[in-house]
């Protein structure tokens, strides 16, 4: 059942740069992670992408979210239930 | 320690209430906010989870670690940390992974009381 998703997120992660990404559901609890992505994180990425998403609720799309750090960047963004995040290295 | 549930509580939005609970439902410890549903705090709600607990343990999986129990309004989330039980009782719009992810946090004060109740 969890074929479609997993070959996307391997799409994803075989990117290069890419050290890890996760997939969460609306009440943050974690679908997929594949590398450097914990699944418990999943919870605090919903989390973020809600809070940002108040900041502008008006806006027609969920905001991209970027935090970066010495170590990698993550990039979030949510659509209609789901969020994913993608971690990569530092540019 | 009250005051101390009381700040992880005010981490995430929708939490009502944290217990800490003996197999039987007794309150060890408690912190919960007027909007906690009455009923949920009653040692005859609190108890049944432990007997879940219990029957989830024979399903060849090993033992139960924790159990999230989403209904209409609220959601529930349970930690097995025998003898006691940890229970969280939120709205049910409230992030559930970020409730499983308070399990570490509650992991020292869980600890202290799991060796008072030990020596009792």
């Amino acid at each position: 059942m969890e074929k479609p998703l997993d070959r996307c997120l391997d799409e994803v992660f075989n990117t290069p740069g890419v050290t890890g990404v996760l997939c969460a559901d609306a009440q943050g609890l974690c679908l997929s992670s594949k590398g450097t992505a914990h699944p418990r994180a999943a919870g605090v990425i919903t989390s973020l992408m809600k809070q940002a998403a108040q900041l502008e609720p008006t806006a027609d799309n969920l905001p991209v979210l970027r935090l970066e750090s010495e170590s990698c960047n993550i990039l979030i963004q949510g659509k209609s239930e789901i969020t994913l995040a993608v971690y990569k290295t530092p540019e | 320690m009250k005051k101390y549930l009381h700040e992880i509580m005010s981490q995430i939005d929708g939490i009502h209430a944290v217990l800490i609970t003996d197999r039987d439902g007794v309150p060890v410890l408690k912190a919960a906010t007027e909007s906690a549903p009455e009923l949920a705090l009653r040692p005859g709600f609190l108890t049944t989870v432990g007997m879940a607990t219990d029957q989830a343990g024979k399903l060849g999986m090993g033992k139960s670690q924790r159990i999230a129990c989403i209904y209409g309004k609220y959601q529930v989330i349970h930690f097995n940390r025998f003898p006691l039980m940890v229970s969280m009782i939120a709205s049910s719009t409230a992030n559930t992974g970020m409730l499983l992810g308070l399990e570490a946090e509650l992991s020292s004060l869980v600890q202290d009381l799991k060796a008072a109740v030990d020596v009792i």
